[in-house]
């Protein structure tokens, strides 16, 4: 009973947290917050076999998902952690793979029954290192992004982001190409006019109107992804949609930062129930005048299609959207997104 | 001082003022130099200061600019030059004589005893003064260039140089040197003039409040019809939303310069023949001035009508002067009507049909033409929503919103980041636009050519509307043109549009030479 108190507030002491910060923090914050919550609950809970292990943590996951419905990373940590799991119990006992074609979709008899028996005890050191491992990644993915802007812009490019003021991994990556010597100009689209003029110095503002009219004259786009999914779809702050579909129209390379912990191993169905829609900023007669009739909207993300997209810039390395159900293997188990 | 009450004066007053008040200057000059004058000659010169800029911002006064105001003009700012001159020799003589402070505090001291002169006092005085005038005045002139270079320097801000073709007439200058440095206050503000500030400026600004123009067009200014200047100034200060509005300003300004150059015309009983020949010559100066001398271009649409109206100028033909002036007359009418009414109806009628399948309209910043089809559709399709995408937060697009919003109708509103949004939920998208080329592309408001893929993207159809003296025969944008300043446009390529709405028929884009050829729109150089 302690311990289910103890977790219960544990989780919502999360979630507040992340309901209090406005504007909302950054993506790898939040996915280290969401490792270490699930650490300390890996830690009360206690659980004896694998089974128990997966079936709790997807529990926690789906409830913590159904309370912040657009944070996806929430599920992603808790099932890559669900495969770290499985990974030390395989290798402890030494694991069943390769495993013959006809059994790929589900495991052999033989490891899910030793993944049913399998004591929690003696790998628990290993899993709390694995997640603590997990962790470092997850810190370090900025850097490694940013250490691949050298290989994507190269001097004399004109390149067009978006949301530099908001992402940092955005941000980093330009900075870490400034200071390798490379000579371009970088348009940034902002969203608001008081952006206009806190912009970095490297960077001409524009906005997001003019984007048709500047888009001839550049060379490169780069854009935040939210969420990316396995069909190589992604989800990125509203207007991407456009600067995209421009750029495929004058035919420039868009690329898509994207961390591994934003990979989401499940295919969107229902994009509809994802799209936060925030709040908007008009002006206060306008307002008044409009109470009743008008409708404001403001949404949060955009869906490229796979087809907008050139390349997914990654921590460990740039892949083309198609591949990106190849990688979710890396991270994820296929026997818990079929179990969750 | 800004108590006095302000009444309006007859021209010719005011400029009895201004003798006055120079008058009172030269009063205070011959103090300094030692001339035994016990009156207090400050006195009017405060109170004639306030009574002057008391002048209320009269708008219409500069319109009304005979040539007798001319000169009377022209001989003040001459006294003036000569005021001036002696006040600063007056300064350099109070200074080597260790005094210079008197004269401004005579003025200061003054200012709260306006109630103390007395009207014979006053001739008195002037006369004297007078002859004290001429007296210094011969000894001054030889100082005055280097004088008033001095003075130049200490006078307070109003002055800028002028940089050559500049602003229009919305300013107000004054020549006050052969320096050519001149005033630029803002139009329709007359300066306050503090009583510690030179009085030689307070003069300046008081003869400012006529419009005069730069050193450069004094000449050329005079004849530019009041219609077509407060064109410009509207342009200039309002921002003139579309090219619709422009249009029809500048066709009611034609009205009105036709009119009066008619009557003037009647006066002088010309011959009837070269009416039209004469009034082509006359309209010349005046367009040019639009357009700063070719500098800027007019807008197309404009700029289609003014062809058109140059070529029936030309035709005119009739018995007399009346007459000719009505037919023209009936002409400009006619313009407005075809060009503007009617248009609006048939194209409404033409789309309303169409939109009548579609439920959801989407609809990018703000067209006068599209507003017009949406009110007429949503009396007669109920069920209809609409969606406005703004290119800025709270900008144009608002229009749209307020109008259905008067009605009581509900609207979805979006910006920019929520176009694809807004296309993704929309059946059709109706765009406005500026022109359309003879190859069919749409120049639009910027922003459009974003929103016009998204539709596509979600395929939904893409209509654009156009009235027919949009469509024009070249295939560039220009960035600046006259009376709508920089312009936001950007170009949409055919390929992207589905169809365009005219007031003759809905024909796909890549139709518009026929439409050019139906309109006798094609042979404009």
């Amino acid at each position: 009973m302690n311990s289910t108190t103890e977790i219960d507030n544990l989780k919502r002491e999360f979630i507040f947290t992340l309901r209090k910060k406005f504007p909302r923090d950054s993506s790898s914050s939040i996915a280290i917050m969401t490792v270490n919550l699930i650490r300390k609950i890996i830690f009360r809970e206690n659980p004896k076999t694998m089974t128990d292990l997966q079936v709790s943590l997807a529990n926690h996951c789906k409830r913590l998902h159904a309370a912040e419905r657009s944070e996806l990373i929430i599920i992603n940590i808790g099932l890559m952690i669900s495969k770290l799991a499985r990974d030390e119990v395989l290798q402890k006992r030494g694991g069943g793979e390769p495993e013959p074609l006809y059994t790929l979709w589900r495991d052999d008899d033989e490891t899910t029954e030793r993944l049913r028996t399998a004591d929690m005890k003696k790998i628990r050191k290993d899993l709390q290192a694995s997640i603590k491992e997990l962790t470092t990644e997850i810190e370090s993915s900025r850097e490694c992004i940013a250490s691949q802007s050298t290989e994507l812009l190269f001097n004399n490019d004109i390149v067009m982001v978006h949301s530099l003021a908001t992402s940092k991994t955005m941000h980093a990556f330009l900075t870490h190409a400034v200071k390798s010597g490379r000579k371009h100009r970088v348009i940034d689209i902002v969203d608001e006019e008081e952006q206009l003029e806190s912009a970095p110095d490297f960077v001409t503002p524009i906005e997001l109107y003019e984007v048709a009219s500047r888009m001839p004259e550049t060379s490169k786009v780069v854009l935040v992804a939210a969420a990316y999914f396995p069909d190589g779809s992604c989800l990125v702050p509203a207007g991407g949609h456009q600067i995209a579909l421009l750029a495929k129209r004058h035919c420039i390379p868009v690329y898509v930062l994207a961390p591994f912990y934003k990979l989401c191993p499940f295919f969107m169905t229902d994009p509809d129930s994802l799209h936060s829609f925030r709040s908007n900023t008009l002006p206060f007669d306008l307002s008044a005048q409009m109470t009743g009739h008008v409708d404001c909207l403001h949404p949060a993300f955009d869906c490229l299609q796979s087809d907008l997209v050139t390349l997914f810039v990654s921590n460990t390395s740039c892949i083309i959207p198609s591949h990106v159900n190849r990688l979710k293997e890396d991270y994820y188990h296929s026997q818990d997104i079929a179990d969750y | 001082m800004s108590e006095k009450s302000k009444e309006k004066k007859h021209p010719a007053d005011k400029m009895k003022e201004t003798f006055d008040k120079l008058n009172n200057e030269i009063k205070t000059l011959g103090m300094i130099l030692g001339v035994k004058n016990n009156e207090n000659p400050a006195p009017p010169a405060a109170s004639g200061a306030p009574k002057a800029s008391d002048e209320a911002p009269k708008s219409e006064y500069h319109k009304e600019v005979t040539a007798e105001d001319k000169k009377a003009r022209k001989a003040a700012k001459a006294a003036e030059k000569k005021a001036r001159a002696e006040k600063s020799q007056a300064n350099k003589a109070a200074a080597a004589s260790g005094a210079p402070a008197q004269k401004q505090e005579k003025p200061q001291k003054s200012a709260p005893k306006p109630s103390e002169n007395t009207e014979k006092e006053l001739i008195e005085e002037r006369d004297r003064l007078k002859k004290e005038t001429e007296q210094l005045d011969a000894q001054m002139e030889k100082l005055i260039i280097v004088e008033d270079n001095k003075v130049n320097g200490d006078l307070k801000s109003a002055i800028k140089k002028s940089n050559g073709v500049e602003k229009n007439v919305g300013h107000v200058h004054n020549v006050i040197m052969p320096s050519a440095v001149t005033f630029d206050l803002p139009k329709n503000q007359v300066k306050i003039v503090a009583s510690a500030s030179d009085s030689d400026e307070g003069v300046a600004s008081e003869i400012e409040s006529t419009a005069v123009s730069q050193l450069d067009d004094a000449t050329c200014l005079a004849h530019i019809h009041p219609a077509f200047l407060t064109l410009l100034a509207t342009a200039e200060m309002e921002k003139i939303p579309d090219v619709e509005t422009v249009c029809i300003k500048f066709i009611q300004a034609f009205k009105e310069f036709l009119r009066d150059w008619s009557t003037e015309r009647e006066k002088t009983h010309s011959d009837v023949s070269t009416y039209g020949h004469d009034l082509d010559l006359a309209i010349r100066p005046q367009l040019a001035h639009l357009t700063q001398n070719g500098h800027w271009p007019l807008p197309f649409a404009l700029g289609n009508t003014v062809r058109l109206l140059k070529r029936t100028i030309k035709r005119v033909e009739e018995e007399t002067t009346a007459d000719c002036e009505e037919a023209l007359q009936q002409y400009l009418e006619d313009t407005l009507a075809i060009n503007f009414s009617h248009a609006y109806k048939a194209i409404s009628q033409l789309l309303v049909r169409k939109i009548r399948q579609f439920k959801k309209v989407v609809v990018f910043d703000w067209c006068p033409v599209v507003n017009y089809v949406l009110l007429d559709a949503k009396t007669q399709i109920s069920d209809m929503q609409l969606s406005v995408i703004d290119a800025n937060n709270g900008g144009r697009g608002t229009r749209h919103v307020q109008s259905f919003v008067e009605r009581g109708y509900n609207v979805k509103y979006v910006t920019m980041k929520g176009a694809s949004w807004a296309s993704q939920d929309g059946a059709v998208l109706i765009l406005g636009c500026s022109a359309i080329f003879a190859n069919g592309a749409v120049a639009a408001q910027k922003g459009a050519l974003a929103a016009v893929l998204c539709a596509n993207h979600y395929n939904i159809p893409v209509i654009v509307v156009a009235e027919h003296f949009k469509f024009i025969d070249k295939g560039h944008v220009y960035q600046r043109v006259a009376l709508l300043g920089r312009q936001n446009i950007e170009v949409i390529q055919s390929d992207l549009v589905s169809a365009v709405v005219t007031d003759l028929r809905i024909l796909g884009p890549t139709s518009a030479p026929a439409v050019l050829k139906a309109k006798a729109l094609t042979d404009m150089a």
